[in-house]
């Protein structure tokens, strides 16, 4: 009885102060410069259940507490724009058991945004979602049309939620774009009418800054490969999502920071 | 309070620095990778490797050397492995002014250049003279110009030394050549090296999507009134084809980044430099953060690029695990 209280009470001392120095290491890293833009490709949730012998769909729900818990630590630190690889358009290709799974985890998750909004409340977030919608059954659509709906108004900071998202198709749309918008000016297509009409612009994202990649793999898979082509610091950390955390993203941050000095 | 905040940031800074010196210091004693001809469960067909400078001031002559010198090793690694086509990348723009010295670079060395650029008929073309605009790829013929998209890409077909000596006892130095009908004779020997530039990357797209723009107009100024109004569509297939076809070049499946002047900082960051963003939806990066070993410091400084780190970026590729999406 007594050794149970003990061991309580030394848990909660614990839990008490790993909270006060999360806070604290936030609170000095944010006194240097912090990423514009962050985006993360939320990689290893499959591998991270069976390693720990969960099934596929525990792991997609790890993830998405993963996902909570880091926009807590960008938004802390007041970085402006987060955008996630919520689901990409080869995902299709996935069993039709695991595709409706994740279909219904993202439905489930647009809705609880939709009742419970405390996190995009408290920091003032935009919810942009960010792909070829047209691709997702109707009840998702439903579902995202209202979570977009209730953020609309605020303005303090952006969260894109990529998803169904492929590059090559917000490129190929950018360019449609541009080339509609063309016909009427006749003007030659620059770089810059292009990037105006590539989603994330047209969400009013900045520049992206720091792109992070879990579970050790190295590559993009046709994520955001405008914006990252150019003056954003690549990230690959071998953590699987659902792992990953505060003290992953420190270095990342500090590295950052060390880029944001040498070039002032 | 911020005046606190930001010494103990500056502390966890200096912190950060003695964590990634003492890493970096007994990280360079690791194993070594594989021999350049070991067997490899997988290899890459494409290698695109990525080249920039991160020393200011920017010195453009031993840039140039350097590069010129990694682009030849590059080309000879590349064909003991048996890759058959590389781009070479080169964030100053530098390379593709010195096209002439590229071609010189290889007819010096080991006489594998193949002169002329290959058609789509099959056949080659005696060798130009240099071009003036050593950034644009080359006509195929003069008529041809005018409707060729300007992507930046210069490329070059470097047949094998056994395949030119066939070349040279069959045919005289002004006469054309046809291409062999065997894949097997050329294809397995011919190593196809794509010089890219900045005008590669973005500007490429914005390119295509001007003559797209020009496309869409003409059909506009000929057809009727009920398909003015129509909207013009793109799909990624239109961009593929062009961006990735003669005048453009294919997705790599591997890249290596590599600086080619001594690091400044312990650790150096992953960052792209602007190379084309289209065609490296797949590619596997490979990129070595710790800085090259500052010591022993001797006056004859090996080439910038390794062997040994070639050899790793194959060894992390072979391991690397393709699950497209599924």
């Amino acid at each position: 009885m007594v050794s149970q209280l003990i061991s309580r009470c030394w848990s909660w001392v614990g839990e008490q102060a790993s909270s006060k120095l999360q806070d604290a290491l936030l609170a000095i890293i944010s006194a240097g410069p912090v990423p514009r833009h962050v985006a993360f490709v939320m990689d290893g949730n499959r591998r991270y259940a069976r390693s720990k012998k969960k099934m596929v769909k525990e792991g997609h729900s790890d993830g998405f507490l993963a996902l909570k818990r880091v926009l807590a630590i960008c938004f802390r630190l007041n970085v402006k724009c987060v955008s996630t690889y919520g689901f990409a358009i080869d995902n299709f290709k996935r069993s039709p058991e695991e595709v409706e799974a994740l279909m219904d985890l993202i439905e489930e998750k647009l809705l609880e945004i939709c009742q419970h909004g405390d996190l995009l409340e408290q920091y003032g977030v935009r919810l942009n979602i960010v792909g070829n919608t047209a691709l997702f059954p109707e009840r998702v659509r439903v579902a995202a049309r209202k979570a977009e709906d209730i953020s609309r108004h605020n303005d303090k900071s952006i969260l894109n939620l990529c998803m169904p998202y492929a590059s090559s198709d917000e490129m190929a749309t950018a360019v449609q774009s541009a080339v509609n918008k063309g016909l009427a000016a006749e003007d030659d297509i620059t770089v810059e009418d292009i990037d105006s009409q590539l989603m994330t612009t047209l969400g009013r994202s900045p520049p992206l800054d720091l792109l992070i990649r879990t579970s050790g793999v190295k590559r993009l898979s046709d994520f955001l490969l405008w914006q990252c082509c150019e003056n954003t610091q690549l990230q690959f950390s071998p953590t699987y999502w659902p792992d990953f955390g505060l003290w992953d993203i420190v270095p990342m941050l500090l590295d950052y920071q060390r880029k944001a000095w040498a070039s002032a | 309070m911020f005046g606190l905040a930001s010494l103990a940031l500056y502390i966890l800074h200096a912190l950060y620095w003695i964590y990634n010196t003492v890493k970096s210091t007994f990280g360079q004693v690791d194993h070594l990778p594989a021999p350049l001809d070991a067997k490899r469960p997988k290899l890459p067909q494409h290698l695109a490797f990525v080249l920039y400078a991160d020393s200011k001031p920017f010195d453009t002559d031993s840039f140039k050397d350097q590069a010129l010198e990694a682009v030849q090793n590059l080309v000879s690694w590349c064909r003991v492995v048996g890759i058959t086509r590389l781009s070479v990348y080169d964030r100053h723009d530098i390379l593709p002014r010195v096209i002439a010295d590229i071609r010189e670079l290889f007819d010096a060395s080991s006489d594998d250049i193949s002169d002329g650029s290959v058609t789509d008929s099959g056949l080659e073309f005696p060798p130009t003279p240099p071009e003036s605009d050593s950034s644009d790829s080359r006509p195929v013929s003069p008529n041809q110009k005018s409707q060729r998209l300007q992507l930046g890409v210069t490329t070059l077909e470097l047949a094998g030394p056994q395949d030119r000596t066939r070349q040279r006892l069959s045919a005289g130095k002004h006469t054309l050549r046809r291409r062999r009908q065997s894949e097997k004779d050329i294809g397995s020997k011919t190593l196809t090296l794509h010089i890219l530039s900045q005008r590669s990357s973005k500007a490429a797209i914005s390119t295509v999507a001007s003559s797209l723009l020009r496309t869409s107009l003409a059909h506009h100024r000929d057809s009727d009134h009920k398909t003015q109004d129509e909207e013009f569509s793109v799909s990624i297939e239109d961009l593929k084809a062009s961006l990735e076809g003669e005048h453009g070049f294919p997705p790599p499946d591997l890249m290596i980044v590599r600086s080619l002047t001594p690091r400044k900082h312990y650790k150096v960051p992953l960052e792209l430099h602007g190379f084309p963003p289209w065609q490296i939806r797949l590619t596997e990066i490979y990129h070595d953060e710790r800085p090259q070993p500052h010591w022993p410091m001797t006056e004859n400084r090996t080439s910038a690029l390794e062997e040994v780190e070639f050899r790793r970026a194959l060894d992390s590729f072979a391991s690397a695990e393709m699950r497209l999406g599924r």
